[in-house]
């Protein structure tokens, strides 16, 4: 697998899983428990036999002890398929430099795609760009991590491209990163409506430092989604900035739990393999956040 | 070189050092970066102040700062200093015929008198004159008796605050013979205005007695109500004073001119009894269709030393010299000129003839002042002893102090104000040549 840039992190990450966080519909064999029962050599529970059922999975030495026929159950296992949906607008590439949101998002996405393929999930992602929504489907086969870091790697970012329209179309776990800076209200919504499916939901929102404590120095802060938007971002507004930007994300993590989004904000200088272990983390094991 | 306001020379100090700070702190637009949650900056002006190392804009700031040190250089009023030594000294002079010796007095003052020194000569009224005029100064004589201290006191004052600049002290010398009459309400003030001690020479003067003149009348008609009065006169006052007097109640005859000419302090005393004589002024009326003047007239005695005469007088033209008594519009009543070793009075007050206004107490001191020594009486010399105030001990007037107390105005003052428009006006120029460098 050519992972280029990601063979560090990759291994750092290696053993990691990311279990569901509930019982998965009924698929193909996997790691996760799935809500039907199966033919498993571990027993479960005993069913009253129905027409139909295959006389094979009859428990034939407890028909002939009691002569009622129950059938045995197993607890059956499936994958779960997951999607990365990457917000690719302009706002994510800052800072200027080499790590920014942008860099963090890839390294996050290649890290959990990487933890979720190594339990033979399907993974897949979805670049929302303002050129192209680029969209490689959720696989299971070999290679599909580099595919995915090599789709990444290609892609330019410009705009403010729509997220919640690919939320839609995306495997029972979906991913979406991004700074919370585009559609939010619509993201909710779709957000909320793939939870109610019966999907896992979450949403890394990605911040950088520099945003949290901006430079000193007087700047015309300019907007990259909408340039109209110029603000003086000196000493005499940096405080009321910082007020309403933590107001502002505590409200989307508020929010967004509200409907059942696993969220977590990741800063842009934070190490990736330690998120991806507090993201992959199991149910009922961790503090979010 | 001094100012008249020197802390307005420190204010366009700091004020040019303030031009020069305030030219380290530009006001422009920060740099434009993206910056994604610029959204949520509050609203507000996009221009921010910043601080510069060093000044960009060198012939600006120059000309900035030149123009408001000139303006502060104008409002400080640079004056030149007088030349002189540091200790200076304002003469006054006592220059009266009551002076025994005027010339060793003249010699006194000149001794006293270096560059950059100022004279001040004075009798009832005092004038500032060039140390030079000193040697000239015999020419015109002495006119009066009396000499005032107030208005000497006023001049030396004014005198002092113009050569006080760049003298570290001042000195005030008076020459006088300090009489009582010399003296005022207002001379205790004056001589507090001095910011330092006076040195009084004392000069030796003649000093009059209050004894009566020895008195001739000549042409007292029959009812003639000036009678009273001299002979109430004579009855207060014995013994024989130091000058003659001639009254003449009609009109001089050559010998009294003659004895008025030769006779060392004669006073001929010129008051014509005749109330409707033809020299009579009509135009002093106050009723044109009166045939006679008949004025509700009131006469003072010039200084208003005394009670005016308020009554019906008479007006009658007077030549000029010396205003001993003035009309209450201010035309001479009575005046006294120079002739020969005496002096001729002539009195333009006709005194009705009905009334008792001779026998009043005011008319007393009327008659007193027309029968006084040439120049007027002079009372007694005062002793040191009763002048502590006015020669009290202490340190000369500080210069610098005495010039600040200057009201003039400095001629560079102007001259500085139109340097600073024209600075200002290139400063527009290169303003607009440069407007980004301005900006």
């Amino acid at each position: 697998m050519a992972v280029g840039p990601y063979g560090a992190l990759l291994d750092a990450v290696r053993g990691v899983r990311w279990p569901a966080r509930r019982a998965v519909p009924q698929g193909a064999p996997g790691a996760h428990q799935a809500r039907s029962r199966g033919m498993a050599p571990e027993f479960a529970e005993y069913r009253p036999y129905r027409q139909g059922d295959d006389p094979k999975r009859l428990d034939w030495k407890l028909l002939a002890r009691s002569d009622r026929a129950f059938v045995r159950l197993a607890p059956d296992h499936a994958t779960l398929g997951t999607t990365f949906v990457l917000d690719a607008s302009a706002s994510m590439d800052y800072p200027a430099a080499e790590d920014n949101k942008w860099t963090l998002a890839k390294r996050l996405t290649v890290a959990l795609a990487a933890a979720a393929h190594s339990g033979s999930d399907p993974v897949g992602v979805v670049i929302a760009s303002a050129l192209t929504a680029q969209r490689l489907e959720p696989r299971t086969r070999r290679g599909v991590v580099g595919e995915i870091a090599r789709a990444l790697d290609a892609t330019r970012l410009s705009g403010s491209p729509p997220l919640a329209p690919h939320v839609a179309l995306s495997a029972p776990r979906c991913v979406v990163l991004t700074d919370c800076l585009g559609d939010l209200a619509e993201l909710r919504t779709a957000l909320a409506q793939h939870v109610v499916r019966g999907g896992e939901a979450y949403l890394l929102h990605v911040v950088s430092r520099a945003e949290l404590e901006p430079s000193p120095e007087p700047v015309l802060a300019t907007d990259p989604r909408d340039a109209n938007v110029r603000r003086a971002l000196m000493s005499a507004t940096r405080e009321t900035y910082r007020e309403r930007f933590d107001a502002f994300r505590t409200e989307v993590a508020r929010a967004m739990r509200a409907d059942g989004v696993q969220v977590f904000e990741v800063i842009d200088d934070a190490p990736v393999d330690v998120l991806v272990r507090r993201i992959a983390r199991p149910a009922g094991s961790e503090a979010q956040r | 070189m001094s100012f008249l306001a020197p802390w307005m020379m420190v204010a366009g100090i700091v004020g040019s050092l303030g031009v020069f700070a305030l030219h380290l702190l530009t006001t422009r637009r920060p740099p434009a970066v993206m910056f994604p949650t610029a959204r949520f900056v509050p609203e507000s002006d996009v221009r921010a102040v910043a601080r510069t190392s060093r000044p960009t804009d060198v012939l600006l700031l120059v000309l900035r700062a030149l123009a408001v040190l000139a303006i502060g250089a104008a409002f400080a009023q640079p004056v030149p200093d007088a030349p002189g030594a540091q200790v200076r000294t304002v003469v006054a002079l006592e220059w009266t015929t009551a002076v025994v010796d005027i010339e060793a007095a003249r010699r006194q003052a000149k001794g006293y008198l270096a560059r950059g020194n100022a004279l001040v000569v004075f009798d009832t009224a005092a004038r500032e004159l060039p140390p030079e005029a000193l040697d000239t100064l015999s020419a015109p004589s002495p006119l009066l008796r009396r000499a005032t201290l107030s208005p000497m006191f006023v001049r030396a004052h004014d005198a002092g605050t113009r050569i006080a600049r760049g003298a570290d002290s001042v000195r005030l010398v008076i020459l006088s013979g300090v009489s009582a009459d010399g003296l005022d309400a207002a001379t205790p003030a004056w001589r507090a205005a001095w910011p330092g001690r006076v040195e009084v020479v004392r000069l030796p003067v003649q000093a009059d007695t209050l004894a009566a003149p020895t008195l001739e009348v000549s042409g007292v008609f029959a009812d003639d109500p000036l009678q009273p009065a001299l002979a109430a006169l004579a009855a207060l006052r014995s013994g024989r004073g130091a000058h003659g007097v001639r009254l003449a109640r009609a009109e001089a005859t050559a010998a009294d001119s003659a004895w008025a000419r030769e006779v060392s302090g004669a006073v001929l005393v010129l008051w014509p009894a005749t109330a409707a004589s033809a020299d009579v002024a009509r135009e002093g009326s106050i009723d044109p269709r009166a045939d006679t003047v008949v004025n509700a007239g009131v006469v003072a005695l010039d200084g208003g030393e005394a009670t005016p005469l308020v009554a019906p007088l008479m007006r009658r033209a007077v030549p000029e010299g010396r205003v001993v008594a003035r009309w209450r519009d201010g035309t001479p009543a009575v005046t006294e000129r120079v002739y020969g070793n005496g002096c001729v009075r002539s009195v333009g007050v006709g005194i009705p003839v009905a009334g008792d206004l001779t026998l009043r107490p005011p008319f007393a001191h009327f008659l007193e002042a027309m029968l006084a020594p040439c120049g007027g009486a002079r009372r007694a010399v005062l002793p040191d002893s009763a002048l502590p105030w006015l020669h009290a001990e202490g340190r000369l007037a500080d210069g610098p102090m005495l010039a600040a107390a200057a009201t003039t105005s400095s001629p560079l003052t102007k001259w500085l104000l139109v340097l600073a428009m024209l600075l200002l006006a290139v400063e527009q120029v290169v303003r607009r040549i440069h407007p980004r460098k301005g900006a």
